[in-house]
């Protein structure tokens, strides 16, 4: 079977190297890593250069100003049978494409999503550590044992490359390129494999003005791809299950948090109380899972961006749902040196 | 997941992961591993009942979210009728009100 990874860039000159070098450095080595440098102008191109001849690059020379385009364009040119995609601010562990290529030997595997781990930089990574660990090991977890697997991640998804050119189709009308393909491939009746051997490391927002703009694009995205394929959660009951959990509860979960206080601050602080109880205890076991102790102490800070992901939750929404402007800018958080 | 540590899906969630945990091994499925279902024809009738279905659980579960969320309201309009912060929006309220009818 051959594998090949496609890495779309834009000014990854900080982290690009240690991702390709981890690309290399697989226990099951890829058959192709294809870079699409999309309009970089930073040190990018010069730092591809060094790796020879062990990567193709394929340059776009204005930048496309979305991830999906650059990805759309660097598809014509894989060879793979099936094909990994990442982000160029993202590590993949060491036996990522071996598990890949053990599980696409079932032959009814169409797509398989990874697990994504944050890298340790300040307390907002932490948070996000904190939500990946409780969101995939429990949430995406139950979401595999009923056979909906709400996304694929970007930066850790791989593909069957028949199955992907027959089902799926680039329609850049939504910012979550993911969650997109993920809906399609419900659509069509594919399931979606989960398999948590298979660990990326990446970056995440550090500043609070970076974190916001990430879940604009996210729960924007997330909105935008839900009226697109509103008519799957009238069609399919597990997906109707899911959905209506997610969203509904979402909404209402974001406007009790800010009507309450100005109801009622003892039901409030009660609120708050056992929030932080419930979320200490999830606190453990991310600190189990990912053996980090810094986890240990998310539960306040992370109180805080409770408070602002339902704030841009609701936005979204508003946004996407009564005033229907579609937000198709693609935002790239600040990266930071990354070790190999 | 916008709500991780609370609510019905926290609920729902781990109940699916123990019954998961329970019937996998029974079903003989590897937890890593689940098949597609590629070419399963869905007749029409097959088609309907599970619109229906889709219907009724979202249906069930809007009844079920705004009847709690009409509960935590009116549990901290109650319990907070007396607090500062109320008697003074409600001061506020009552200032405009009879500004507007002056």
């Amino acid at each position: 079977m051959k594998i090949s990874i496609i890495i779309p860039c834009h000014n990854e000159e900080r982290s690009v190297r240690a991702t390709v070098a981890s690309c290399l450095n697989q226990s099951r080595k890829p058959d192709e890593i294809l870079i699409i440098n999309d309009g970089s102008t930073d040190r990018t191109s010069q730092i591809l250069a060094t790796f020879g001849r062990q990567v193709r690059v394929v340059t776009i020379p204005v930048a496309t100003g979305n991830k999906s385009h650059a990805q759309e364009y660097g598809l014509k040119f894989i060879s793979g049978d099936v094909f990994i995609t990442t982000d160029g601010d993202t590590i993949l562990d060491k036996d990522f494409v071996k598990h890949v290529e053990e599980d696409f030997q079932n032959e009814r595997v169409t797509a398989v999503a990874g697990y994504v781990r944050s890298l340790p930089y300040n307390w907002l990574t932490a948070c996000r550590a904190f939500e990946y660990a409780v969101g995939q090991n429990l949430h995406k977890l139950a979401q595999h044992y009923i056979n909906f697997l709400f996304v694929i991640p970007g930066a850790a998804g791989a593909f069957r490359t028949k199955d992907f050119f027959k089902h799926i189709t680039f329609d850049h009308d939504t910012v979550t390129e993911d969650l997109d393909f993920t809906y399609r491939l419900h659509r069509k009746g594919l399931k979606v494999f989960y398999d948590r051997r298979i660990v990326v490391f990446t970056q995440d927002p550090n500043t609070l003005r970076a974190y916001v703009n990430q879940m604009r694009r996210w729960f924007g995205g997330g909105w935008q791809c839900l009226l697109k394929h509103q008519d799957l959660a009238i069609k399919k009951p597990k997906i109707a299950f899911e959905l209506s959990l997610m969203y509904l509860e979402g909404v209402i979960f974001s406007l009790l948090l800010f009507a309450i206080p100005f109801l009622s601050l003892r039901f409030f602080g009660a609120f708050v109380i056992s929030y932080m109880v419930v979320a200490f205890i999830f606190a453990c076991f991310a600190t189990w899972k990912e053996k980090r102790w810094d986890l240990m102490l998310v539960p306040a800070p992370y109180l805080l961006l409770v408070f602002i992901n339902s704030y841009v939750f609701l936005e979204q929404m508003v946004k996407e749902l009564f005033f229907r402007k579609k937000n198709l800018h693609w935002f790239k958080p600040e990266r930071v040196d990354m070790q190999q | 997941m916008l709500t991780p540590f609370s609510g019905l899906s926290l609920i729902v969630h781990l109940a699916v992961i123990g019954i998961g945990k329970v019937l996998s091994p029974l079903q003989k499925r590897k937890v890593i591993a689940k098949s597609r279902i590629v070419g399963k024809k869905e007749g029409v009738i097959r088609a309907v009942v599970n619109s229906a279905l889709s219907i009724v659980i979202v249906v069930v579960l809007t009844a079920l979210m705004f009847t709690s969320f009409g509960i935590a309201l009116q549990t901290s309009i109650r319990e907070g009728a007396r607090e500062w912060q109320r008697q003074q929006i409600t001061e506020a309220w009552k200032n405009v009100g009879d500004y507007l009818q002056k």
